[in-house]
């Protein structure tokens, strides 16, 4: 049994968003570089990039969030 | 920190994260605005260059290859705001923070999106991109708080300082491809 404390630290954690973020923009990034090579000069689905969107202004507004 | 300040009572952490949102919102409206005002002026795909490349230099700064001194307005919020007190304080706090012009940028991560949304972004992506931005800082906020110990919670950030940005960097780098990819696919 995992106390409440002990798992309110661990998803609390600093760095906890940075690698869900970052495998995110990994990952959209390369389904729209596929999507453009696989069928050519064809634009990424609408969900890649606002998904593309989403991440970049999350990651961007959590980096410089520690100056607070 | 004045958000581990006793002023902070009630629902008044939510109020902040309200006016984060707002004030995300607030900017990248602006921004989207004079973009594309801006974009009548550039020929089809000098946008898309003009991002990539300043993307480049952002993200190689991110990565520490060097020292990126970008434009900030590196002035606190004034404590009077705070003092105010209730929502109000709190409302007015989270939107001149949302803003991001009043603020220490301690990473060029904004200013790349700013840049994105300037030159690339429509209606529909400027206002997900600016309640992106202030759920980001929110999101980081909160967890401050919510982590329980404030104090070992900022040692935690310093250590892992240097992953942190690195990481968020490989999201901005992959994000920018896609949003890239797009804009000169459509061009």
């Amino acid at each position: 049994m995992v106390h409440p404390a002990a798992l309110r630290r661990a998803w609390a954690h600093p760095l906890v968003p940075a690698p869900v973020l970052g495998a995110l923009g990994l990952a959209v990034g390369a389904l729209a570089a596929t999507a453009a090579v696989a069928a050519t000069s064809s634009a990424p689905a609408p969900p890649i990039v606002l998904t593309a969107w989403v991440v970049l202004a999350v990651s961007a507004g959590y980096a410089v969030s520690g100056s607070v | 920190m004045l958000l581990s300040s006793s002023v902070w009572r009630g629902n008044a952490r939510w109020w902040f994260a309200g006016g984060l949102l707002a004030g995300g919102l607030a900017c990248a409206l602006v921004a989207v605005t004079v973009g594309s005002l801006l974009r009548l002026l550039l020929p089809g795909p000098v946008a898309p260059a003009l991002v990539a490349a300043v993307a480049v230099v952002i993200l190689l700064g991110e990565f520490g290859l060097y020292r990126l001194r970008l434009p900030q307005n590196g002035r606190q919020v004034p404590e009077w705001v705070i003092d105010d007190g209730g929502r109000n304080g709190a409302l007015q706090f989270g939107f001149e923070m949302g803003t991001g012009v009043r603020t220490y940028m301690t990473s060029g991560l904004p200013h790349l999106l700013l840049v994105v949304v300037l030159l690339l972004g429509g209606l529909w992506t400027a206002v997900i991109a600016g309640l992106g931005f202030g759920a980001g800082r929110a999101w980081m906020t909160l967890s401050r708080l919510w982590y329980g110990d404030t104090g070992r919670w900022d040692t935690e950030l310093d250590r892992w300082l240097r992953p942190l940005r690195a990481l968020l960097a490989v999201s901005a780098a992959g994000c920018c491809a896609a949003i890239l990819i797009t804009a000169l696919v459509t061009v």
